[in-house]
């Protein structure tokens, strides 16, 4: 009797703790409350909103590929240093810089500098870990593949899965705040390598599009950052973000739509698009825009 | 004097042990269902690691799970939307997979920011679904992924996009 009451009991617990792994996370970020004077402010907003915004802000995927495309050059010297990471003590730095290592991370890995992301993964997992949603990347997967530049494609794939996950987990724990501060990092330092690159006379006129076309996301974030209160901690990154979008503001961005032509190949759907936006910036916008980005970026990388 | 007492006490024990073993069998069920779920079901994060060798070279930028509900008489067709931004300059390959333990066969379409429909995965006039899409974007912008099932039927999928090399 005595024995089949200890084989219930240990059940229980089995059970208990398989219930309880399936929800571990939102137990415990049930009370996470951030200890940097950092709150969400009055205003509520809705998560699908707060998630869209976030989703508008190009993954660093995107321009990188464009610069790898263009012939734009790697240059070591445009990463957050990895050393840096002993700076960041609170949580705004930590969600911040997280952005930063994350697009350094992807940058290095289209340029094939595997074996060197090794450091920033290691980063990475430690401001994770701070911020308590390091469960979200496969490390000892990351670090096997990092090995090799054979698998850059999937270091991607769990990189940006994990950013993903992250991001709607936050959200949904009411730590957008964290969420938005992790976009804004990474938006920051995708804009400076852009605007950083040593282009030539051939890639130059494209990657200056680009750039200009970044105004439509700044106005974007500056309008989710703007929506969480005068004591959230994020109104002298807004300040300084209002520098650059001032910048921006020389920009003009002009569309045209039409018709797409739509044709099969190789089982595949090829979309020929005819839409065309036109994009208005001087070398001196770029100039000012890469001057003004900087100024925020090694203030929040110091 | 002792016999009954102790045929009772009997009794009541084997009842208690049969309850307890009634027990013990239902947890394990309980344990064994949740178990074989969470390691076989397709629907979610195993479908993605399915999904993922899809991509072949290219890169992953973005995924979204995909779950709706069968279309209830006389309600529209259950769909989900996702804006995302794209760079001209890109090739995007854009693709799903659906859970084979449903019926559902999701199709995607994609629109612009002038809200003007780009591309559908689904070829109405020849009832035929096409596996990949290749958009190569001459218009930065953000545009709309919206997800729904073959008439309306219930099912799970994933959406991919990425960066054709």
């Amino acid at each position: 009797m005595k024995k089949q009451k200890t084989i219930l009991v240990i059940l229980l617990l089995i059970l208990g703790q398989f219930m309880s792994g399936c929800q571990q996370g939102q137990r415990q970020e049930a009370s996470d409350l951030l200890s940097d004077s950092f709150s969400e402010g009055d205003l509520r907003l809705n998560n699908a909103m707060i998630a869209e915004v976030i989703s508008s802000v190009p993954n660093p995927v995107e321009i990188t590929s464009i610069l790898q495309k263009s012939g734009v050059v790697y240059s070591q010297d445009l990463l957050n240093p990895a050393g840096n990471i002993s700076n960041y003590n609170t949580n705004f730095q930590r969600a911040l810089n997280i952005g930063v290592y994350g697009t350094d991370l992807i940058y290095m890995n289209i340029y094939d500098r595997t074996v060197a992301t090794l450091r920033y993964l290691s980063n990475i997992r430690e401001l994770a870990g701070d911020l308590r949603v390091e469960q979200f990347f496969d490390y000892a997967t990351l670090n096997r593949l990092s090995e090799s530049s054979k698998n850059v494609d999937s270091v991607l794939f769990i990189t940006n899965t994990g950013f993903d996950k992250m991001s709607r987990y936050l959200i949904d724990q009411g730590r957008s705040n964290i969420a938005v501060l992790i976009s804004a990092g990474t938006w920051i330092e995708s804009l400076y390598i852009a605007a950083h690159a040593q282009t030539t006379e051939a890639n130059r006129e494209t990657i200056n599009k680009r750039i200009g076309e970044q105004k439509k996301v700044l106005d974007n974030l500056l309008l989710l950052m703007n929506f969480y209160g005068a004591d959230s901690g994020l109104d002298e990154l807004i300040e300084d973000l209002m520098t650059v979008k001032k910048e921006f503001d020389n920009v003009t961005i002009t569309y045209q739509y039409a018709e797409p032509s739509i044709r099969e190949s190789d089982g595949m759907l090829v979309v020929v698009d005819n839409s065309r936006s036109k994009v208005d910036i001087s070398d001196e916008t770029v100039r000012n825009i890469a001057n003004a980005i900087a100024v925020v970026r090694n203030k929040i990388i110091e | 004097m002792t016999m009954p007492y102790l045929t009772l006490k009997r009794i009541v024990k084997h009842q208690k042990r049969f309850k307890m073993k009634k027990y013990i069998l239902l947890f394990s069920l309980i344990f064994l269902v949740l178990s074989v779920n969470k390691s076989y079901s397709q629907c979610g994060d195993a479908l993605l690691q399915i999904c993922h060798s899809k991509l072949e070279d290219a890169r992953f930028i973005k995924s979204w799970p995909i779950q709706l509900p069968s279309r209830a008489r006389g309600e529209t067709l259950p769909q989900v939307s996702f804006k995302l931004p794209l760079t001209s300059g890109n090739t995007y390959k854009i693709f799903a997979c659906n859970a084979s333990e449903y019926q559902g066969k999701v199709i995607v379409s994609i629109r612009n920011q002038n809200d003007d429909l780009v591309v559908t995965s689904y070829v109405v006039e020849q009832n035929r679904h096409i596996p990949v899409i290749l958009f190569p974007v001459s218009m930065s912008g953000i545009y709309t992924f919206s997800f729904y099932f073959e008439d309306g039927k219930e099912g799970c999928a994933v959406g991919v996009v990425s960066i054709a090399d």
